[in-house]
């Protein structure tokens, strides 16, 4: 009797599918990563609760702009011992004030955006957080070892930014369409949506919703320490609203003698993003507003390529 | 499946004053466990991730089945990986964690649950990262490893933080791969479990390759049997061996002596006229030889 040895049964190996859009994955995968903490959901609560109180502010104030430009009864009075010019100045501004439709614009190009300030501040934060996430919780390695190609990994971060600025933008306009809607309905006025000041500023409100997170993803790009990036984000954003042009102003008046020098204040991202969405000349001597989308894309794409340069070569440890 | 070896060659990696790796080569079959040996700083992990493309090599190579890992289409279906540092976030669950890992791989969602299964985590696959303990994220990592069912596995101390019970499960789990023909390499420092797991060692030491074979090879490379001894003469023993043999002494006053079997000993006291109280082989262990191959080289880099 001869004995047969017989090969184990090959074992059972899972048939596992290629699923999903090959350059869709990524982004796929980073919105998965986004949905599944509590980030979102925490600076969409945010996003919001500045929006309600941003909307009650701008309300109050465009009820009490309104109502004295409806004030029929008003008339324009000089001061005692005004000068020829100053009269014409009083009296100028006291036509703006009275003039309704006017009025009615601003209150509309302020209430549809409204929240703006801080929107912006947490789309920046998103962004950055998007990248810097995956060092702080040493995620990096297993995002790596899926995909090694590490530029496709940033990019498909980019696209999930992007969709992320939009979806804030949206809901926050929203709800700031609807109380808008509904403040201009209670008053009997006309909403000024046909009117294209107030078109431009929610137009350039989207934009700028999309640069500052793309702006935040380019410094999470470069600076990979969490607390560095928000941080330098932070810095960026509100020391840029707070004393920016405030520099620009000692510039001017100490050092170089030159209008530039306050035109060139765009080059600040903070300054750079009112330029773009102010309907009017912000100051004087300020750059026109395409300039501004410019420099905030410039300065993107600047962090965001050393980023990614550094990024090719780092050790992930 | 012959194409599945990992082939590591002239690897070296430079940290400002410190070779961390120097000119490392080995190669690792499959169809086997291989166990992957150093002191601790030897530079292990540091090889492991220029294994897997996440540290670049100051010089060298390392291939996958004769490709580099950037070079693999979809490198989780190939390759699966466990390292140390392989964290995910505190606030998400374990199974989104495994499933934004499939999105990113183009794998189906459902394969989360069905390697959650595998790991013996279902119970635990909705509850938050930072809940896990030491052994649940051990295990998580390594359902992420055979995600996308590889070829070849990779895992760094996948050991730690387990119980005994999860000891013998990983155990049993690592041999049942390399049966079913896949290549796995464990790095460890356990060594009485290397010994258990492994068909093959690779042991480095200071960067450097050490030795590497099966592990029987590796033992007996360390010299042949030790043989111990119990006699009231030992000075009279060993002069009467002569210089070919070592001895030493052990803490209850027996020899170990390394060099001569059991009859030469025995036909020595003879000779002498030297009790002998007890003669006994002595099979060397791993640990044994693991100590011996890399003492002096284990100092903090």
């Amino acid at each position: 009797m001869t004995a047969t040895i017989q090969a184990p049964p090959a074992a059972q190996r899972p048939v596992i599918a290629h699923v999903g859009i090959p350059g869709l994955r990524l982004v796929r995968s980073e919105i998965r990563k986004i949905t599944t903490t509590n980030a979102w959901w925490l600076f969409g609560i945010a996003s919001l609760v500045f929006t309600g109180f941003a909307l009650f502010i701008n309300m109050s104030e465009a009820a009490q702009h309104l109502a004295r430009a409806r004030d029929t009864t008003a008339v324009f009075r000089p001061g005692r011992g005004m000068s020829p010019a100053e009269i014409a100045a009083a009296k100028a501004e006291f036509a703006q004030l009275h003039d309704l439709p006017l009025q009615a614009v601003n209150a509309a190009g302020n209430i549809f955006t409204s929240g703006q300030f801080f929107g912006l501040l947490l789309v920046m934060l998103l962004g950055t957080l998007v990248i810097t996430n995956e060092f702080q919780y040493q995620t990096a390695t297993a995002t790596f070892l899926t995909t090694p190609q590490r530029t496709r990994v940033v990019f498909g971060k980019l696209l999930a930014v992007l969709g992320l600025g939009f979806l804030f933008w949206l809901v926050t306009r929203a709800v700031s369409f609807a109380a808008g809607l509904l403040f201009f309905h209670n008053i009997g006025l006309t909403n000024s949506l046909g009117e294209w000041p107030v078109q431009r500023a929610i137009i350039f409100n989207l934009v700028a919703y999309l640069l500052w997170a793309l702006l935040g993803f380019g410094l999470g790009t470069l600076i990979n320490s969490q607390i560095g990036a928000v941080v330098t984000a932070m810095i960026i954003y509100l020391g840029g609203f707070v004393g920016g042009m405030g520099v620009f102003n000692l510039i001017r008046s100490f050092l170089i003698h030159g209008d530039w020098v306050l035109t060139s204040a765009v080059v600040m991202p903070s300054i750079a993003s009112q330029v773009m969405v102010s309907p009017e000349k912000m100051y004087a001597e300020a750059a026109p507003w395409w300039v501004g989308v410019l420099v905030m894309t410039g300065w993107s794409l600047i962090a965001g390529a050393i980023g990614i340069a550094l990024n090719r070569r780092r050790d992930i440890t | 499946m012959a194409d599945d070896g990992i082939a590591v060659s002239g690897l070296t990696k430079l940290y400002k004053n410190v070779r961390a790796v120097d000119d490392l080569s080995f190669t690792v079959s499959p169809g086997r466990v291989t166990g992957f040996l150093g002191p601790n700083g030897a530079g292990k992990t540091t090889t492991l991730r220029m294994v897997l493309n996440l540290v670049r090599p100051t010089a060298g190579t390392t291939t996958i089945g004769g490709r580099r890992y950037a070079d693999l289409t979809d490198p989780i279906r190939k390759v699966g990986a466990l390292l140390e540092a392989s964290g995910a976030h505190r606030g998400r669950t374990g199974r989104n964690h495994l499933r934004m890992l499939c999105d990113a791989a183009g794998i189906p969602v459902s394969r989360a649950d069905d390697v959650l299964t595998t790991v013996g985590l279902t119970s635990a696959a909705d509850r938050k990262f930072k809940g896990y303990s030491l052994g649940m994220r051990q295990r998580l990592g390594i359902a992420a490893a055979l995600l996308g069912d590889p070829d070849v596995l990779i895992l760094d101390e996948p050991a730690n933080g387990l119980d005994p019970e999860g000891i013998r499960w990983m155990r049993d789990l690592l041999k049942s791969l390399a049966d079913e023909g896949r290549t796995v390499l464990v790095s460890s420092h356990l060594l009485s479990e290397m010994e258990l797991l492994a068909d093959d060692v690779v042991i480095i030491a200071a960067g450097k390759l050490v030795q590497q074979g099966t592990v029987a090879e590796v033992i007996d490379s360390a010299g042949g049997a030790q043989m111990l001894v119990r006699t009231p003469r030992p000075e009279a023993l060993i002069a009467e061996l002569g210089a070919a043999i070592t001895a030493t002494r052990v803490e209850d006053g027996a020899l170990r002596i390394v060099g001569a079997d059991g009859p030469t000993i025995g036909a020595a006291a003879m000779r002498v006229g030297a009790e002998i109280h007890e003669l006994t082989v002595e099979r060397r262990d791993l640990e044994n030889v693991f100590l011996q191959l890399t003492a002096g080289k284990a100092d903090i880099r």
